[in-house]
C-alpha cells in the first residue's frame, strides 16, 4: 500500500501565502480529483509534492510512505515513484525523447536496464498511445501540438511506471479523440498497477473517463469542500461560488465565519 | 564528400569540382593562405588542426555549398572569409583550446545567403568577431552562435551590416552562451541597418539552463548532474546534421562531462 500524505502544508511564492494548512492523503487505489477556481494553488500543489524549488514551504509535511518528502531533491522524489503530468510540459530542443526516457530509466534501474526490452516497450506505448512514431527522435515536446505533448507526459508515465500520479489539467489542449485516448490511458494504468493518483481539472469532460473515489473543491490554498462524483455535477450546475458557503463540517473556525458571513 | 585537411600546415585533399590553393607561411609574422573556390554545387567537410597559427581562408561561394567545418588544435589567429554569390550552409564547430576569429560574410550577388550554426565548448579563451555584409538586394543571412563555456570565456562581436538602398534583406543574429562558471562572457550582437526595407533580428543570451528545464528532467527522476549534461548534449547537438561531426561533439562532450 502506497501512501502520500500531506499535513497541514503552507507554501509561498514571492511572499504570497498560496497554500494555508492543506491536508490530503491518497492511497493506492484511490482517484482524488481536486477541482477549484483559477489561482487557488491546485498547480502549486503538484509542484511542491515534487519539490519545485520556486516555492517554499513555510509548515508542513510531504510524506511518501512515510518517508518525509520535505528534504528530499526533486529526482530523489520521483525515484520514489511520484509522477507530475504537468499543465505546460516543457519544450527542450535538442534532447530527444528516446534520450531523456533511456536517462530517466536507466538512472533508476541502473546496472538492470536493458536498451532493446526499453526500446520495445517504447515502441508499444507509442502505439497504443495512437503516437507518431517519429516523435521518439524529435526534441522534447519540440514542435508538439497542446494534444501531442499531454500524450507524451501519458507516454512518460507509461514508460517509468510511477506508484504516485499527479494529472495538472492533463485535459487542456485536448481534442474529443485524444481526450478519450487518455482518460481511458490513465484509468487502464489505475486498473494495472493499482497506483494512487491525483487529477487536478477544472472540467467534468475528463471525468467521463476518469472515475473519481473522492472530489475535493480547493478555494484560497485549502480545500473547503470533499465528496464523491456528485460534488462535480453541482460545480458543473452551480459553480464555485455556492460551494464557499458549504463547508459546514471543515471544523470550528470555518463554522464560525460563515455564521459571520451570513 | 569532399574532404580538405590541414593538419600540422600539411594540406590533404580529397575534392571534385572544387579549386584549392594553400600558401604556407614562411615566418611567424606572416600568415598562411588558404583559398577555396566553388566551381560546382558540393557538400565539403574541412579539418583545420592548428598550433599556434595565423591564417587567412578565402571561399569564394559560386555554387550552393554545404560546408562542415572542424577545428582543432592549441590555439590560432584565424580570419575567415565567405564571398558568396550563391546559397551557403555552414556547421562548424571549434574543439580548438584558444582562438581569436574573425569570420566576414559578403553576400555579393541578389537573393545570396548564408545559414551559419556554429558550436563551441569553451575551454580557455576564444574571440570571435563577425562582420556581415549585405551588399546586393534580398540577400539573406541567418547566424546562430550555441557555445557552452566549461571553463574560460567566450566573447562574440557580431555586427550585420545593411546600406542604404539595399532592400528585401534578412539579418538574423541567434547568439547563445551557457555560462556554467563564474568567468566573463560577453555577446555584442550589433545591427547597423541604413534602409527602412530590411527583416532585421539579434538576441544574445548568456546565462545557465533554465530553473524549469532542469526541474521538467528533475522531475522524471533524472539527478542535476544528468539533466545538465542531457541539457548541454541537446545544445550542442541540435540542428547537427553532418554524422562525423556529430560524433566529434558527442566524444568531447563525453570527455568533459562523463
Amino acid at each position: 500500500m502506497d501512501t502520500l500524505k500531506i499535513i497541514n502544508l503552507t507554501v509561498s511564492v514571492d511572499d504570497k501565502v498560496i497554500l494555508k494548512d492543506f491536508n490530503l492523503e491518497i492511497k493506492s487505489g484511490e482517484i482524488h480529483v481536486i477541482m477549484g477556481p483559477n489561482g487557488t494553488g491546485k498547480s502549486t500543489l503538484t509542484k511542491v509534492i515534487l519539490g519545485d524549488k520556486n516555492y517554499q514551504v513555510l509548515k508542513g509535511e510531504i510524506y511518501f510512505n512515510d518517508i518525509l518528502l520535505n528534504d528530499l531533491a526533486t529526482d530523489e522524489r520521483a525515484r520514489l515513484g511520484i509522477f507530475l503530468g504537468m499543465q505546460n510540459p516543457m519544450e527542450i530542443e535538442g534532447v530527444t525523447n528516446a534520450d531523456f526516457l533511456r536517462t530517466a530509466i536507466s538512472t533508476r534501474e541502473k546496472d538492470n536496464f536493458k536498451l532493446f526490452d526499453f526500446i520495445k516497450e517504447l515502441d508499444k506505448t507509442v502505439d497504443y498511445l495512437n503516437m507518431s512514431k517519429d516523435m521518439i527522435h524529435r526534441g522534447i515536446n519540440q514542435g508538439f501540438s497542446g494534444g501531442e505533448k499531454k500524450k507524451n507526459e501519458i507516454l512518460q508515465m507509461y514508460m517509468l511506471k510511477p506508484k504516485c500520479i499527479l494529472l495538472d489539467e492533463i485535459d487542456s489542449g485536448l481534442d474529443v479523440d485524444s481526450l478519450k485516448i487518455v482518460g481511458n490511458s490513465v484509468m487502464d494504468y489505475f486498473r494495472e498497477y493499482k497506483s494512487s493518483i491525483l487529477v487536478i481539472t477544472h472540467y467534468q469532460r475528463l471525468l467521463d473517463y476518469i472515475k473519481p473515489t473522492f472530489v475535493h473543491i480547493m478555494k484560497d490554498g485549502s480545500i473547503i469542500k470533499s465528496g464523491g462524483s456528485e460534488l462535480v455535477k453541482e460545480v458543473e450546475q452551480e459553480g464555485y461560488g455556492k460551494q464557499n458557503k458549504k463547508f459546514s463540517s471543515i471544523g470550528t473556525c470555518v463554522v464560525k465565519e460563515m455564521i459571520k458571513d451570513e | 564528400m569532399n574532404r580538405i585537411s590541414l593538419v600540422n600546415n600539411k594540406l590533404d585533399s580529397s575534392i571534385n569540382d572544387i579549386k584549392v590553393e594553400y600558401i604556407k607561411a614562411n615566418n611567424f609574422f606572416e600568415i598562411s593562405k588558404l583559398n577555396i573556390d566553388t566551381l560546382n554545387s558540393n557538400d565539403l567537410y574541412l579539418v583545420l588542426d592548428l598550433d599556434n597559427e595565423k591564417l587567412n581562408i578565402n571561399f569564394n561561394i559560386n555554387h550552393d555549398t554545404n560546408l562542415y567545418i572542424c577545428v582543432k588544435g592549441s590555439s590560432a589567429k584565424v580570419k575567415y572569409s565567405y564571398n558568396i554569390i550563391n546559397s551557403l550552409s555552414v556547421l562548424k564547430y571549434n574543439a580548438i583550446d584558444s582562438i581569436n576569429e574573425m569570420v566576414e560574410v559578403n553576400l555579393n550577388k541578389e537573393n545570396s545567403n548564408i545559414n551559419y550554426i556554429f558550436k563551441s565548448i569553451g575551454t580557455v579563451k576564444e574571440n570571435y568577431d563577425y562582420v556581415i555584409n549585405h551588399n546586393k538586394l534580398y540577400t539573406i543571412s541567418n547566424i546562430t552562435n550555441n557555445c557552452v563555456n566549461k571553463e574560460g570565456s567566450i566573447n562574440i562581436q557580431i555586427s550585420g551590416y545593411v546600406k542604404k538602398d539595399i532592400k528585401g534583406c534578412i539579418c538574423n543574429q541567434n547568439n547563445r552562451i551557457i555560462n556554467l562558471c563564474n568567468n566573463k562572457c560577453e555577446i555584442r550582437p550589433n545591427l547597423y541597418i541604413d534602409t527602412d526595407d530590411v527583416d532585421a533580428n539579434h538576441s544574445a543570451l548568456i546565462g545557465r539552463f533554465s530553473n524549469d528545464e532542469i526541474f521538467y528532467l528533475n522531475s522524471r527522476g533524472i539527478n542535476e548532474v544528468d539533466a545538465s549534461n542531457l541539457l548541454i548534449k541537446g545544445f550542442l547537438l541540435s540542428n547537427i546534421s553532418n554524422e562525423e561531426l556529430e560524433n566529434i561533439i558527442k566524444e568531447d562532450i563525453d570527455n568533459n562531462w562523463r
